[in-house]
């Protein structure tokens, strides 16, 4: 049930008619974990309490730096030196009051994930590193929990969606090679650069594809991967395809 | 010999200014031989001093990884799609 304040404050939302009422009380019980709470999951986690998702998980273990505010848009100058998770904690709290907010001050690893992942209905993969993509998406494939994944670097951003088993997961497309790859194309990425902006707008078409989902509405890059190039404003959609031959979602599932 | 198309994404497609081409090719050796020929500048971006396809693209074909088909061994048929870029993973 909404109470009154929440029907006024998601008014907005409400009035479409693929939502109303019952959509955003859809929202209101569904939670979701983002992994990582950088420039991606900024923008993510606002837009998702603002629509009033009911529960949010983050999971960082980073601390604010200057060289994140040029568009890690959830902190201020002052946050500095400050962990991620409880300043965001506290904006999105102060944003919606009606979110819970349930931070994680830690790097995930393949003994936590479970534990975390476990307690959400869907995953969200907006961390810095290929190391952490791969554990993810193994993790919410072995949990079968649906998995909304972005990526930037440069000008690019890439979105794909997974449905565990039933659609292409990330190692699909992009299969994991030698941990010394797997190294040199992070260390390739951290030194790539982002534009401020390309974060924005790449985080808000996560969060959007979350609130489909969870509103079983319109369509997903579920089979699709989005390419974004910044430099032209261009979105490509490039059809991919779930791999028999992949090693993670085509092992049997672990409950 | 199979008609191909090429789409090139970011970094490739800054280089070239396009993100569109066609080859002439039976796999994707061949057509990669083709299109460093076409476009030289792609070369030290997507392959190694030895011609070897670099680690650090994704290459798909019909929108499967050639890791997961027969590497640069794949087949490509008329009217099939040769996708390549890079993947970002910052966040």
């Amino acid at each position: 049930m909404l109470t009154k304040e929440e029907q006024e404050r998601y008014n907005r939302q409400i009035l479409i008619d693929k939502i109303g009422i019952e959509g955003q009380e859809k929202l209101k019980k569904s939670s979701v974990l983002i992994v990582g709470v950088g420039g991606l999951g900024n923008p993510i986690s606002m837009y998702l309490a603002a629509s009033g998702v009911g529960r949010i998980g983050l999971i960082d273990g980073d601390i604010v730096s200057l060289s994140n505010l040029a568009r890690q848009v959830l902190y201020d100058t002052k946050d500095i030196g400050e962990k991620k998770v409880f300043i965001a904690k506290k904006k999105l709290k102060s944003l919606n009051p009606n979110v819970k907010i349930d931070p994680y001050p830690t790097w995930l690893d393949e003994k936590i994930a479970p534990h975390i992942f476990i307690k959400y209905d869907c995953i969200i993969d907006a961390t810095d590193n290929f190391e952490t993509r791969y554990l993810i998406n193994k993790m919410a494939v072995r949990l079968d929990k649906p998995l909304f994944i972005g990526a930037v670097g440069r000008f690019t951003g890439q979105v794909m969606d997974v449905l565990p088993h039933k659609t292409a997961c990330y190692n699909c497309v992009f299969p994991e090679k030698e941990k010394e790859t797997v190294e040199f194309l992070t260390r390739r990425n951290a030194s790539m650069g982002i534009i401020g902006t390309l974060v924005g707008i790449i985080g808000s078409i996560v969060a959007n594809e979350v609130l489909k989902f969870i509103l079983k509405i319109g369509e997903n890059y579920f089979n699709k991967l989005l390419i974004y190039d910044a430099l032209n404003n261009s979105f490509s959609v490039l059809k991919v395809e779930r791999d028999p031959r992949c090693k993670i979602c085509s092992e049997d599932k672990i409950l | 010999m199979a008609k191909v198309t090429v789409k090139l994404y970011a970094t490739l497609k800054e280089i070239l200014g396009f993100d569109t081409t066609y080859v002439e090719a039976s796999n994707v050796k061949e057509a990669i031989e083709k299109l460093l020929k076409g476009y030289p500048k792609l070369k030290y971006e997507i392959v190694d001093d030895n011609l070897n396809l670099k680690d650090s693209y994704i290459y798909l074909v019909n929108g499967r990884n050639i890791a997961f088909l027969q590497g640069e061994n794949t087949p490509l048929k008329e009217g099939d799609r040769l996708t390549i870029f890079p993947p970002v993973g910052g966040g």
